[in-house]
């Protein structure tokens, strides 16, 4: 069983060989897998080395594969995109074009309210870059565009309430 | 003069907690104040009283000073803690309690006021011969007028909104011909943000420090400091890594700003817990910032490396007492540092992550204190800041400090949430953290978004491996077998199988 993993741009092929040991980019390492007290828990013995993991959903969007999972280990956060082997396949062949649109939205991550449009329709903007702000929780907050290209729509006003999730803007 | 039976504590969250702690090592009886969505709060919990105050908005609750005065009045208190945010800082409220018959735990009103308003708190410094950073003495309106004042003064300057705080109203001027346009921009922020359009101008000082020193005053005339605190690690203004003593402080220096601090404390007529902010320059030289009316959310610090509560100490000049220990009495312990650990995303702007707590454990062991307010299942909701915990180390020195935090932080697990424990592991971490050489510009200058997934190479490698493990099991639900192992025939033993057949 082959799984593709990638976090930001690093990629890693992992593969099971027969009961106790994995691959990872070709290197072969023993391993030792248990869920821990709480469903997101687990503790992971690879080579020896004991590590204490902590598995919840993602949310970050990033063209190409989903990214499901949020990995919090050793005191860091990494967000992990993961798909199978077919999968992975399909995509590749398929090209950039299948990658969902869904990477060129930008959305509201909490709920709160539209104080300021940064850009217009037509406009070009960098991943990164700032597209509207949000005030929530007495603050001030900066959504930036996940991807390069341009606006292709602004879906809220100024002043007006949005949710957790709603789409403020989307990118093409 | 005799102690306080029980008193209201008008506050939730950590804060509440930590008072609650104190006054019931004092042997007071506590009255906690809830909104709806604290019923099943740790300080409704812990309280010995507990009167709900409203729906969850806080200005229907918290902020609500009817409705706090109607439940001490219920709950027969005799004084109000205020704690840090909410109605601290309110001199309408302190003037209430008072109107009332009630003891307020803190400063008096009109020392609430004069403090409040930045310029009426330069002039008082001023007249006390407390160093200010060289600016106005009072607020400043667009025009001429204005870039003379700038003029004298030199480039670059900062303009700051009188009434307020927390980077709003406020905007740096480099070259001359900004500064109208400036002036106007923060003007309109300040009278969205506080209701008051005064701006005034300072000398703007490049890569500052921000030290403060924790003062307290009793009703009997006497006054000390309790030495001073580093909080330069700072994002958007607002503090997330505070430390004591600071880096850079001399026991001379340290006498040198105590004494100042002392001075705007009697100045202004101060009673109780306060504190005086400094800004401190490269050259060495600190000038009066502000002062807080009120307990700091970074206390902890201060009680860690000199050995005395604060809040204990609060309710105690309260009641009428004297200060329970002298300045000579004052000294300094090892070190201590404190992270604040907020609900937010490091990865995704530090956006707050409201939601429930599934999972919430603590770090422990020596020389480690959490005082937290939140509780495995319970909300950080949006009413309120996400605040989860602070986090305390002291160690015998700097360094033991820092390997503590970074021990404990690495031990810190919450599920449900994000929290900024990456980012704070990200400081502990920095080689310009270790040295000290650190100034208000240390995040926007050292700390890149990109760092906060930038841990040794080999946990990426393991953080594949479990997301990959996760991936698996996504459909299943594994039973959790008596030795642990997931499910009974691990289903990584049937597709390593499948695989070898292939």
């Amino acid at each position: 069983m082959k799984y593709f993993a990638a976090i930001e741009d690093e990629s890693f092929e992992i593969s099971l060989i027969g009961e106790d040991r994995l691959s990872v980019n070709g290197e072969v390492f023993h391993f030792d897998v248990r869920r821990g007290t709480k469903p997101e828990h687990f503790s992971l013995i690879l080579e020896g080395r004991s590590h204490q993991v902590w598995i919840e959903e993602g949310e970050k969007r990033t063209a190409g594969a989903p990214c499901p999972w949020r990995v919090h280990l050793h005191g860091f956060d990494y967000e992990v995109c993961v798909e199978d082997e077919r999968s992975h396949r399909l995509r590749q062949f398929a090209g950039a074009d299948t990658s969902s649109n869904e990477a060129g939205q930008v959305l509201a991550p909490m709920p709160g309210l539209v104080v300021k449009l940064l850009v217009q329709p037509g406009q070009k903007v960098e991943k990164g870059e700032g597209i509207v702000i949000v005030e929530a929780m007495k603050m001030e907050n900066e959504i930036r565009a996940g991807v390069s290209g341009e606006v292709k729509e602004v879906r809220v006003s100024d002043r007006q309430a949005v949710e957790k999730g709603e789409i403020l803007a989307v990118i093409g | 003069m005799s102690e306080f039976k029980r008193i209201l504590v008008a506050n939730r969250g950590e804060i509440a907690v930590r008072i609650i702690r104190a006054a019931a090592e004092m042997g007071i009886e506590t009255v906690a104040v809830y909104s709806d969505v604290d019923r099943l709060a740790l300080h409704t919990r812990l309280a010995d009283f507990a009167y709900r105050i409203g729906p969850p908005p806080a200005t229907e609750s918290y902020l609500d000073i009817d409705r706090v005065l109607e439940a001490a009045k219920k709950s027969g208190a005799e004084a109000i803690h205020p704690g840090y945010g909410f109605l601290a800082e309110n001199a309408d409220f302190a003037q209430r309690v008072t109107d009332v018959g009630l003891v307020f735990i803190g400063p008096p009103p009109q020392a609430i006021r004069d403090m409040g308003l930045k310029t009426r708190a330069r002039q008082i410094m001023m007249e006390a011969d407390v160093p200010v950073i060289p600016g106005t003495e009072s607020a400043v309106s667009v025009g001429k007028e204005a870039e003379e004042i700038a003029r004298k003064i030199g480039y670059p300057v900062l303009i700051k909104a009188a009434s307020g705080g927390g980077g709003k109203g406020m905007r740096i001027v480099e070259k001359p011909q900004d500064l109208l346009k400036s002036m106007e921009a923060a003007s309109r922020e300040a009278a969205s943000a506080f209701a008051d359009p005064q701006i005034y101008i300072e000398k703007y000082l490049e890569n500052p420090r921000h030290i403060e020193v924790q003062v307290l005053a009793d009703h009997h005339g006497n006054v000390i400091h309790l030495n001073e605190r580093e909080c330069s690690i700072q994002r958007r203004h607002q503090k997330v890594i505070e430390e004591a003593p600071s880096p850079v402080i001399t026991p001379d220096l340290r006498n040198q700003i105590g004494q100042a601090a002392i001075a705007a404390t009697k100045a202004c007529g101060y009673t109780n817990a306060g504190t005086v902010e400094f800004l401190f320059d490269r050259h060495k030289k600190f000038y009066f910032l502000e002062m807080n009316t009120r307990l700091q959310v970074e206390h902890p610090v201060t009680e860690m490396t000199t050995g005395f509560d604060l809040v204990k100490e609060q309710i105690r000049i309260a009641a009428g007492e004297k200060l329970s220990f002298s300045q000579e009495e004052v000294k300094i312990s090892g070190h201590a540092i404190e992270c604040r650990i907020y609900a937010e995303d490091p990865l995704n702007n530090f956006y707050p992550s409201t939601g429930r707590i599934k999972y919430l454990h603590p770090p422990a062991g020596p020389g480690i204190r959490n005082d937290s307010g939140i509780f495995e299942g319970g909300e950080i909701s949006v009413y309120y800041d996400p605040l989860v915990s602070k986090l305390v180390s002291w160690g015998r020195d700097r360094t033991e400090a820092i390997f503590r935090m970074k021990r404990a932080l690495s031990e810190y697990h919450i599920t449900g949430v994000r929290s900024n424990i990456p980012f704070c592991l990200l400081v502990m971490n920095h080689p310009e953290f270790a040295k000290g050489s650190i100034d208000t510009h240390f995040i926007s200058d050292h700390v890149r978004i990109e760092d906060m997934a930038e841990g040794p190479e080999e946990l990426k490698r393991i953080a594949a491996v479990a997301a990959v493990m996760a991936n698996h099991f996504k459909q299943k639900i594994p039973a959790l077998s008596p030795d642990g192992r997931i499910g009974s025939l691990s289903p990584w033993l049937t597709a390593g199988r499948k695989a070898s057949l292939q």
